[in-house]
């Protein structure tokens, strides 16, 4: 029994070790008191309040504590509650720190005890209150970046939306929390695409449009401890602004590049008009111009470039075919050779008719083939033509009018053997202003060679009259300084009779030739100044005819001519009379000079209300090449090596009759003679025309 | 009168220089054949005739005075026969060299230069 008892004792006492032991390895604090009086404190709770336990033991609880939480432990103690609750705590220094402090009643024999157990907060606070502050930077960061940041459960519900980005949106982000993104996003192909793919485990990034705004949105899976995909995170930033400037600098670099494409248009467009007038400038010859005119624009502006030119004449003449490639340099100079046809509808002729340019494209070999009646979009039909211009190649062309002072004086065509869609609105520009300079310096080149030949005629005019006047003037000094020799040596009382009275005679023919001259000269002036003045009266021109014949009867002697006239009856209008003398007897002398040894034969006749004469020789003749042009100013028939005069009488004609309404007209053949026909109408001259010259000069 | 050669060719179309040109010759003692052009000068001279000197204008119907020159020039026996250049023109100086004329005389002719000239080739 005795050893029963012990041996309990000795259980009882092991147990209490054991308890007493775990009462003092807890992290907590305890103590046990009664009625507030403390019995028992573990070894936490004296270094938690820096007292020693036997300074403890018997203190009363509410001394540790702050007076103001005594009321609310005292309150806790005498209901029993076993619910924890916060204090300030008082260590013995008097230093205070936080407690979570949990109290329990219980019944120990009789007596009621309570164990409380208090734990230090302090650090649990700190850790909490520093994990609020990061958790606030976080909130302030989320709140103010640029950005959405926002975050689905495995089944798209939104945890988070975040971010100042979301403003711009339009959207409140806690209102999308707690819904689904398939029903947020309902519509958006693209977002909920994006959503599938992010919780399929694929991390991406995606840019694309929201409302007015751009985001770029990178998308990174949150995964559980075994690897499963238990939602997604995403990082929008808004690229609105960004994406706008891009816009802007793309659209500035579009601006640029247009703008420097232009100026090199520009430039290129300056530099070859430039040298285009350089080459144009550097010669004055009407042919060289013509040749340099399509090199300017080979190979800047066509593969070849054709230059049809249209003569004084109005005749066509294709003056200039250039190609760029040497090696159809031998076709090019072929094409030079056939001129556009006139009949064509498009093409040079259709531009030369009307003087505005025209452009062609898209054709190919198919267009140029010969179509029967019709007519391919180019100047021409001629099977060897089209083949030909097949050959050189031709896919687009442009061609435009060289118009200079009103008058197209040809056409430039500018080809393209390869690009269908050569000649848009600049190339046409560019080719109108080539064409310009070209038309200035061919009209310069033309007038410079009217110029020339003006010259040229003047001078030979200037030998011409020179002669014509020293001939007379020389007989005249001759006959003079032959009798005066005579008279001061006294030989003249041996000359021969018959000798002075020619020299004399010679002498006053010579003065009478002389006065002729100068007054066809003058009359020249005065026709060309057109102040040809008629003092018009009833005529007959049988009589007028009747006697210049009379008046040159010596000098048809002197030709070897016989001198016949025509003239049975009157022929009477209102003319001139003394210009129509004038007219009479410059056909008669050109009959008697050119038809020298032959008859010469003047008729008069009268056709209704016309009068008409005829003076006809039978000598050189007038080649018909020259017989428009003897009609004018210091022309003659045939060359001053062989024949003297001024080469006035047919133009005095010519414009006298023009000035009483009349005409003249030539029929001849070289070495057949030549007929010389007059018509004048017997009213005279129309009103209003006397007094002046009508007529081209 | 002094002997010589006396027989001077006048060649001229216009009848009266040609006419005016022969008289005063004539009245100086020279034998004048006068000629309205380069073939009827030509068919003179291969007739016979053989002038001193041959007074040509050059400007002429049918056979003008270069035309004559290059006749005269082929033919042996006419090519020594002195040409003297008669003309009215400007650049007479130029147009005789231009025939291989042995001189020249400009209208309107002085009548002592003219003697003189021809007194030359006597």
């Amino acid at each position: 029994m005795k050893n029963d008892v012990r041996e309990l004792e000795q259980r009882v006492q092991e147990a209490e070790q054991r308890l007493r032991k775990l009462f003092e390895a807890s992290l907590e604090g305890f103590g046990v008191h009664e009625g507030g009086l403390i019995l028992d404190v573990n070894d936490t709770m004296t270094t938690l309040f820096g007292y020693a336990r036997a300074e403890l033991i018997g203190r009363g609880v509410l001394e540790l504590c702050a007076p103001e939480d005594r009321d609310l432990i005292a309150a806790h103690i005498a209901a029993g509650d076993d619910r924890p609750y916060e204090v300030r705590a008082v260590r013995k220094d008097g230093s205070t720190f936080p407690g979570l402090v949990r109290g329990r009643s219980f019944d120990y024999g009789g007596r009621t005890l309570r164990v409380t157990a208090i734990q230090d907060l302090t650090e649990a606070r700190r850790a909490l209150a520093a994990m609020r502050a990061v958790e606030q930077r976080l909130q302030t960061v989320v709140a103010n970046a640029p950005i959405v940041l926002f975050a689905i459960d495995a089944a798209g519900e939104y945890l988070v939306c975040e971010g100042r980005a979301l403003a711009a949106l339009g959207i409140d982000g806690q209102s999308l929390v707690g819904r689904n993104a398939a029903d947020v996003w309902r519509g958006d192909e693209r977002i909920l695409a994006n959503v599938r793919r992010c919780l399929d485990g694929e991390e991406f990034t995606s840019s694309g449009p929201l409302r007015d705004a751009w985001l770029e949105t990178h998308f990174v899976s949150m995964r559980d401890g075994d690897g499963k995909v238990a939602g997604a995170i995403g990082v929008a930033v808004d690229m609105t602004e960004r994406r706008r400037a891009e816009e802007e600098r793309a659209q500035l670099l579009a601006q640029e590049q247009a703008a420097r494409a232009a100026a090199e248009q520009a430039q290129r467009r300056s530099s070859l008009l430039a040298a285009a007038s350089r080459e144009l400038a550097a010669t004055l010859e009407y042919e060289d111009t013509l040749r340099v005119v399509p090199r300017a624009a080979v190979p800047a502006m066509a593969d070849w470039c054709v230059f049809d030119v249209v003569e004084e004449d109005g005749t066509v003449r294709r003056v200039g075919v250039v190609h760029a490639d040497p090696a159809k340099a031998a076709l090019a100079a072929e094409l030079a050779r056939f001129v556009p046809d006139p009949a064509a509808p498009e093409g040079v002729p259709r531009v030369l008719r009307s003087g505005r340019p025209a452009t062609y494209g898209g054709l190919d070999d198919a267009a140029l083939q010969p179509d029967g009646d019709g007519w391919p979009p180019i100047g021409t039909r001629r099977p060897e033509h089209l083949s030909l211009v097949r050959a050189l190649g031709l896919r687009s062309y442009m061609c435009v009018p060289v118009v200079a002072r009103g008058r197209t004086l040809g056409a430039l065509t500018f080809v393209s053997a390869t690009d269908p869609a050569r000649y848009g609105a600049d190339e046409l520009a560019l080719g109108e202003e080539l064409a310009h300079r070209a038309a200035l310096a061919v009209d310069s080149a033309r007038l410079y060679r009217a110029a020339q030949e003006a010259i040229r005629a003047r001078d030979e005019f200037l030998s011409i009259a020179s002669h014509e006047l020293r001939t007379p003037v020389g007989s005249l000094q001759l006959a003079v300084q032959s009798l005066l020799r005579g008279v001061r040596t006294g030989s003249i009382a041996h000359t021969p009779r018959g000798f002075i009275t020619n020299a004399l005679e010679t002498m006053e023919r010579q003065s009478k030739r002389l006065v002729q001259l100068v007054e066809s000269l003058l009359d020249v002036s005065r026709i060309s100044a057109e102040r040809l003045e008629l003092d018009l009266a009833d005529v007959d021109l049988a009589a007028v005819a009747r006697e210049v014949a009379d008046q040159h009867a010596g000098e048809a002697v002197r030709a070897g001519c016989t001198l016949e006239v025509h003239a049975p009856a009157a022929a009477v209008g209102r003319w001139d009379r003394a210009r129509l003398e004038q007219v009479v007897s410059n056909l008669l002398s050109n009959a008697l000079k050119y038809g020298a040894g032959k008859p010469v034969r003047v008729s008069v006749d009268l056709a209704g209300a016309t009068a008409r004469l005829e003076v006809r020789d039978h000598g050189i003749g007038i080649p018909a090449p020259r017989q428009a042009r003897i009609f004018e100013r210091f022309e003659r028939a045939v060359s001053s090596a062989h024949y003297g005069g001024l080469g006035l009488g047919l133009y005095i004609v010519r414009r006298v009759l023009n000035a009483l309404g009349g005409s003249v007209r030539v029929a001849s053949e070289p070495g057949a003679g030549a007929t010389f026909v007059v018509e004048l109408p017997c009213a005279g001259p129309p009103a209003g025309a006397v007094a002046s010259s009508p007529g081209p000069p | 009168m002094p002997a010589g050669n006396r027989c001077v060719f006048v060649v001229e179309d216009d009848a009266d220089a040609r006419e005016m040109l022969s008289q005063v010759l004539a009245l100086e003692g020279y034998f004048v054949v006068a000629a309205a052009n380069g073939r009827e000068a030509l068919e003179h001279l291969r007739r016979g005739a053989q002038p001193c000197v041959i007074l040509i204008d050059l400007m002429m119907p049918v056979m003008n005075g270069w035309e004559f020159r290059s006749e005269q020039v082929r033919d042996p026996d006419l090519a020594g026969i002195p040409l003297v250049v008669i003309s009215g023109d400007g650049g007479i100086d130029q147009k005789a060299a231009s025939v291989g004329a042995d001189g020249w005389l400009r209208k309107p002719i002085d009548l002592d230069t003219l003697l003189a000239t021809v007194e030359r080739y006597r």
